[in-house]
């Protein structure tokens, strides 16, 4: 018998919180640093995941789940998108709210400029029974 | 009555649960955010620790963060733990 080991095996397990990262990581994008704070230092550590569309309930298997039916994603911002992509978003949020306003979106507005265009180019012509799409 | 609770009986349960995992959080000896992306822990320490005195690991599904010497704050290493 050897009770002294199994008592130094005991405390071990009680100090550790066991269990594993419920998710895989990205090694290489993922760093830590110590940062002075008001009250002392804070160790930040920045995981990148793996699968970067899902949502974690914890980071310790062990550790209490959150809700994550619950979580709300902050608003990504305009600036933070590339020009293409930007301009993208912004036409489509605006065809939105014109919709919306039951207003011509941006593509229909550009058929009835054209159409305003072509009429003042061509007065003979009747335009009376034209109906736009 | 039967059926779907009413609405203030489920708000007061959302509230609760939602009580319930903050306690549970805030329990713990580290504070972690996410985004869908990433995943950030803040472990705040005393002033005198310096770079060198921590012991952090990180590994693709393990976490080890440490002031040497002492309890871990986490320590996800090793996946089978030694039974006693």
């Amino acid at each position: 018998m050897r009770p002294s080991a199994y008592a130094a095996v005991n405390v071990t397990n009680e100090l550790t919180s066991q269990g594993e990262l419920p998710h895989a990581i990205r090694v290489d994008d993922s760093t830590w640093t110590l940062s002075p704070t008001n009250a002392g230092k804070d160790i930040e550590i920045h995981l990148d995941k793996q699968n970067q569309l899902e949502w974690w309930a914890h980071v310790v298997t062990s550790a209490p789940k959150i809700d994550t039916s619950k979580i709300q994603p902050e608003n990504s911002k305009l600036g933070d998108l590339d020009g293409e992509t930007r301009g993208m978003v912004e036409k489509m949020m605006f065809d939105q709210r014109q919709k919306e306003a039951g207003k011509p979106t941006s593509d229909e507005q550009k058929k009835l400029d054209l159409l305003e265009k072509f009429k003042a180019q061509h007065p003979e012509m009747d335009f009376s029974n034209v109906k736009m799409e | 009555m039967s059926g779907s609770p009413p609405p203030e009986d489920k708000k007061k349960a959302d509230a609760d649960a939602l009580a319930k995992e903050q306690a549970e959080q805030a329990a713990l000896p580290y504070k972690w955010d996410q985004t869908i992306k990433d995943l950030d822990i803040t472990i705040g320490i005393d002033a005198k620790y310096k770079g060198k005195d921590l012991d952090v690991k990180i590994g693709r599904n393990t976490l080890k963060v440490a002031i040497k010497g002492q309890e871990p704050f986490i320590d996800v290493c090793a996946r089978v733990h030694m039974q006693p």
